[in-house]
Parts: structure tokens; sequence; C-alpha cells
């Protein structure tokens, strides 16, 4: 990162090597939609060769940080207008029938075996609610309507699921 | 001690944490308080990390670094001297920036020949140079957590003894070490409603495959079958078999565009019965 400071571009290649894998793919499954998804992971990277101060070492890993920043700005895109009717155009055009559970499920089964242990480890409330609004980058507002349930219900339904999942991962020996 | 428990903050942190909060003055009193509560700010990064461990990685299109390197420097990033390689990665005169991986792989077939450049983006599909990833082989999903470009690379040339027609196009050279065969071109990537790649369409010497990446295999009374959706109905372009066969030979009308996949009853149908497993266009 200092080197990054510095205007090494090779840090950010080697930073990109690094971590391209994980901005891409939050971005890919949030956007749904690959042009989009290239645009924000392309963001990311310019972001951190522009700011690298962004980055506080001291608050914890470069992963999570690029993942976090990469969903904020998937999440973005896909909430602007012109963005969401593509999207609605595309799910319309092969899933006109989605309901809420089913996308909570299809964001699930995305997942990789063990992954998805820890998510299926979850309560049904708790598992649509963060896969909805991580994933389906929906706000916990509309989460909510989705699923029928009160907004504050949900909020704790997200919260309730990064615990469990916290406890799951750590039981899987992964420590998030 | 959470010195902000009298407002609930657990909950809306976690949502905060999810990007679940959109209300700009919802979002800015979670960041007031953030700013000086180091509790909340440690707190929140544990949920970032575990929502980052729900993230696996994904080989990037090869064109992502194209563009970081545009944007951050100009043509002197994007040419080839500084384009991302592991440190274990000989540099290898390309004229093209390529990624990490397909450069690695360019560099394990034979070095000194520049990878092919990957089609141009069109719409949402993702036309790739890069032969797919460990987890598309054989039916097998499950993939390695947190995957690093460096052993996709290893797991990739690993791929290469098992499908030779998906990495054609790394082994173009006459001199390197890998099987000499006629380069292959990905025309099209099928990819389903969570944007997972299920199929992808390639020509190689005047003939075109699909080829059957993440598909199941079926049971003996269905098949998949090829549809084009050019016209105002889907039109059939033939049955491809039920998964057994990952690599279907297959001929396409010359105007034909925008293909699809479903499942259906062996012999085929005159128009899809059921949901589309995928969909592409052709570039």
């Amino acid at each position: 990162m200092r080197a990054l400071a510095g205007g090494d571009q090779g840090a950010l290649a080697e930073i990109y090597n690094r971590y391209a894998g994980a901005v891409w793919a939050v971005a890919r499954r949030v956007c749904n939609d690959r042009v989009l998804a290239e645009d924000v992971s392309q963001t990311v990277f310019v972001d951190l060769w522009q700011r690298p101060g962004r980055y506080d070492p001291a608050r914890g890993r470069l992963r999570p940080w690029l993942v976090a920043q990469a969903h904020a700005r998937a999440v973005d895109a896909v909430r602007s207008e012109s963005a969401r009717s593509r999207r609605q155009e595309r799910d319309g055009q092969l899933a006109p029938t989605t309901t809420a559970d089913v996308e909570a499920e299809v964001h699930a089964a995305a997942l990789s075996e063990d992954l998805r242990r820890a998510v299926d480890g979850l309560g049904r409330d708790e598992r649509a609610a963060i896969m909805l609004a991580y994933f389906g980058g929906r706000t916990y507002r509309e989460t909510a309507e989705l699923l029928g349930a009160p907004e504050g219900t949900v909020k704790t339904r997200i919260r309730r699921a990064l615990a469990g999942l916290r406890q799951a991962l750590e039981a899987e020996g992964v420590t998030p | 001690m959470n010195p902000c428990a009298h407002h609930h903050p657990d909950d809306a942190l976690a949502a905060f944490a999810a990007d679940a909060v959109d209300d700009p003055g919802e979002r800015r009193a979670i960041e007031g308080h953030l700013a000086h509560c180091p509790a909340c700010r440690a707190h929140l990064a544990t949920h970032e990390r575990v929502l980052a461990s729900l993230v696996e990685d994904e080989a990037p299109p090869s064109s992502l670094w194209d563009g970081i390197a545009a944007r951050v420097a100009g043509p002197s990033l994007a040419g080839d001297t500084t384009a991302p390689a592991a440190p274990a990665a000989p540099a290898n005169g390309s004229a093209h920036a390529a990624p990490a991986v397909p450069r690695l792989l360019a560099a394990a077939s034979s070095p000194g020949t520049p990878p092919a450049r990957p089609p141009r983006l069109v719409g949402s599909v993702r036309p790739s140079a890069a032969p797919p990833g460990p987890r598309r082989r054989g039916g097998e999903r499950r993939r390695p957590r947190r995957l690093g470009l460096v052993a996709a690379a290893a797991a990739l040339v690993a791929a290469a003894a098992a499908a030779p027609l998906a990495v054609t196009a790394l082994h173009r050279s006459g001199g390197g070490p890998g099987p000499q065969v006629a380069a292959a071109r990905t025309a099209a990537v099928l990819d389903d409603v969570t944007g997972r790649d299920m199929a992808r369409v390639v020509e190689r010497g005047g003939a075109t495959y699909v080829v059957l990446d993440d598909l199941p295999p079926l049971p003996a009374d269905r098949t998949y079958q090829l549809w084009s959706l050019d016209g105002p109905r889907p039109a059939s372009l033939g049955v491809i078999g039920r998964g057994a066969a990952r690599t279907v030979p297959v001929t396409l009308p010359p105007d034909t565009r925008r293909l699809a996949i479903s499942d259906e009853p062996a012999g085929g149908s005159p128009e899809p019965t059921t949901a589309i497993a995928g969909t592409g266009r052709l570039t």
C-alpha cells in the first residue's frame, strides 16, 4: 500500500492480481450484468490508485475492504434508474414469476458447498433477508416489502444472519 | 460495552454493512456515529469481513485490467510492460496487457507469443479468451474458497489436458509445449439468470460447437435444445444432447445473434416448454 501511495504501478498490478477475483465476483453477482460489473470493478481499482489513503490498514485487511467498496458501488449502479430497468427487463425475460423466496434461494444456490452449508444453517427468514439485501442489492425497505415483514424486523434479521454466518464460518475454520 | 446501544445500533449497523440503508438521512446518522465510535467501526469491519467471506473469487474477464490500465495511466500502463503478472511469470513481449491468468497460461504454453486479444464485449455477455475455471468441468460446481489467480492459472493449465477445445486459444504458437490444435474462438457465453456461465459457443476451423460448461446431465428422456431468440418467437436450432457429451457440433444460420438453451423432452419441442436455462449473444 505504501508503494501504491508512492505511485508505483506495479503495486497496483499486484493488488489487482490478488483481489480482482473477489472484486469482480461481488460486482458481477450484485449487478447481474457483466458490462456494469466491469465498470464497477474498474472504478474500485482506479479509485484505490487515485486515493489510496481511503484504506486504513488499522481497520482490517484489504480484501474485505475492497469487497465492501465493490459492493457499495455495485449497489449504487443497480439502484440507478437506467440500470434498474435493464435488470428488470432481463429478469422479466428469464424469470417472470420470481418471488422473493425464489430470488433469495437463487442467490444462495450460487454459493459453493461450504458456504452454502453456512447459509443453510441460518433460519429461513434470516437467509432470505441477507441474500436479498447483500447479493440482491435490495434496501432493507425493499427487502421488507418483498418479504412482507416490518422494516425493523428485516434489519434484525440481517444482523442475526451476520452473527449466524460468523459463527458458522468460524466453526468451519474460517475466521471472518 | 457498546457505546451506542441506546438506539439499536446493531441492527442499523448490520443493514448499513450490507449496503441496505439507502436513506441519506439515515446513512448520515450512522456515518456520523461511526466517525467518533471506534467500537462501532470495529463492529462494522467485522460485518464486512463476514460478508466478504460470502464472496468467492471468480476469474475476471481479461478486458478488466485493460480498462483499469487505460483509466489509471493512459497508454503507458496499458502497454505490455507493466501489466499485472504474478512474480513467477516471466515478462513475455506481448503487445497486449493480458491479466494474470491468460498471461500465466501463455507463459506456460509458449513464451514470446502474444495471447489472443479477447473479443469485444457485447451487451451483458462475456466473450472470453480464457478457459472456464475448474468448477465448470464435469458438472463440478464446488470451487476452492478464495481461489487465488495463481492457483486458478495452475488449475487451468491442469485443465488443458482434459479439455483441449477450451484452451486452444492459448496454444496457437508453433513451438510451445502444449497440444497443437487449431485456434478456437469463443463466440458467445450463455449464462443463467444469476449470471453463472452455463455454456459457450466456440468456433474452430470453420465449425461451430456448443460447449456445455455447467449444465447438469439430464435423464434419458430429456434433452437440451438450442434456440434462436432473434425472431418474435424462439426458433429451434436443434437438440444438443442431454449433457453427456460436453462439446456438441451445431450449425447456426448466418445471422443468428441471440441464443438460448432449455431442457426439453427427448427429441425436442417446437417451442421451449421449460424455463430457459441460459441465454447469450453471438459476437
